[in-house]
């Protein structure tokens, strides 16, 4: 089935389908939602990310919107743990490096960098196989780029 | 009310620009680097804005004036002069951070065509930063924008 499909909502109530798109959203989601609410800095820096990839880009926004309701909708229902076991496995690797770079930069986005969120990069970042010592360079990138 | 980065970072210093007007003339000059400025660049530039604390308490309306503004001042002045006086008003602590945003920028639409990479390789030098910091944060944004 084209990973495309995976975005279209037939208004079926049941268990949402997760291919690589919703994979990858569900992890910038967790990110966004890992310190326990979704800032509006957090939502909108997750937002533009997910419009601007190629990926998405033979979606409309209102498809885009549907995906993340009922993303948010699971979020609510299993927890970001959960959440995240399910995302990792079906997101192509080679998109690992740059979901772990967006999240980090989602987590940035409000400037505050709770305990919280330290914990979830930090095993986001062996989960996804990114090295200790490439996570700390994407950190020093994504605060500059988020400061001020 | 008037945040505390308004209040800091709003003060109109020399050449009349504030560090809100030099930091979104930066980003707006690299939009303009290739002389066609469309309007995703716009878009994406505002939503830039839009999420730094530099820019609290400015709408979408403010922020297009601002932009608008930039614009005049860019065509007025042209492009080299116009960065260089942008930058002698933007505080040093915030040029790394327009630098990212200008790689940032420049990559997001998946082409980055020779008058950008010019346009950012004699930024990083009128910023100062050093080759390997640049490749760094170039290297990043890149990944980042991928897929």
């Amino acid at each position: 089935m084209p990973i495309a499909d995976d975005l279209i909502d037939d208004g079926s109530e049941d268990e949402l389908s997760f291919g690589p798109l919703e994979g990858f959203a569900a992890i910038l989601l967790s990110a966004s939602a890992c310190d326990g609410h979704l800032a509006d800095e957090e939502m909108h820096c997750l937002m533009t990310a997910l419009y601007r990839m190629k990926l998405y880009s033979q979606h409309s926004a209102a498809q885009i919107g549907s995906m993340m309701d009922r993303l948010v909708a699971e979020l609510e229902r299993c927890g970001v743990d959960v959440l995240i076991a399910r995302a990792v496995p079906v997101v192509p690797p080679e998109l690992f490096e740059t979901a772990f770079v967006n999240a980090v930069d989602v987590v940035f986005a409000d400037r505050v960098v709770d305990e919280d969120e330290k914990r979830f990069i930090d095993n986001l970042r062996v989960k996804l196989r990114v090295e200790a010592t490439r996570a700390e360079s994407i950190f020093k990138v994504l605060r500059a780029k988020n400061m001020g | 009310m008037t945040s505390f980065f308004e209040l800091f970072f709003g003060r109109r210093r020399k050449n009349n620009l504030t560090a809100q007007e030099a930091f979104v003339g930066i980003l707006l000059s690299s939009c303009m680097c290739d002389e066609e400025l469309a309007d995703t660049e716009v878009q994406g530039l505002i939503t830039c804005l839009t999420r730094m604390k530099l820019y609290e308490g400015y709408d979408a309306v403010k922020c297009d004036q601002l932009v608008s503004n930039a614009k005049v001042a860019l065509e007025q002045r042209g492009l080299d002069r116009y960065v260089d006086q942008c930058i002698s008003n933007l505080p040093v602590e915030l040029r790394e951070t327009v630098y990212a945003n200008v790689c940032n920028m420049v990559v997001a639409d998946g082409v980055y065509c020779d008058n950008e990479e010019r346009f950012v390789d004699l930024l990083r030098e009128k910023l100062s930063i050093q080759k390997t910091a640049a490749a760094e944060i170039m290297d990043v944004i890149v990944v980042k924008n991928r897929g």
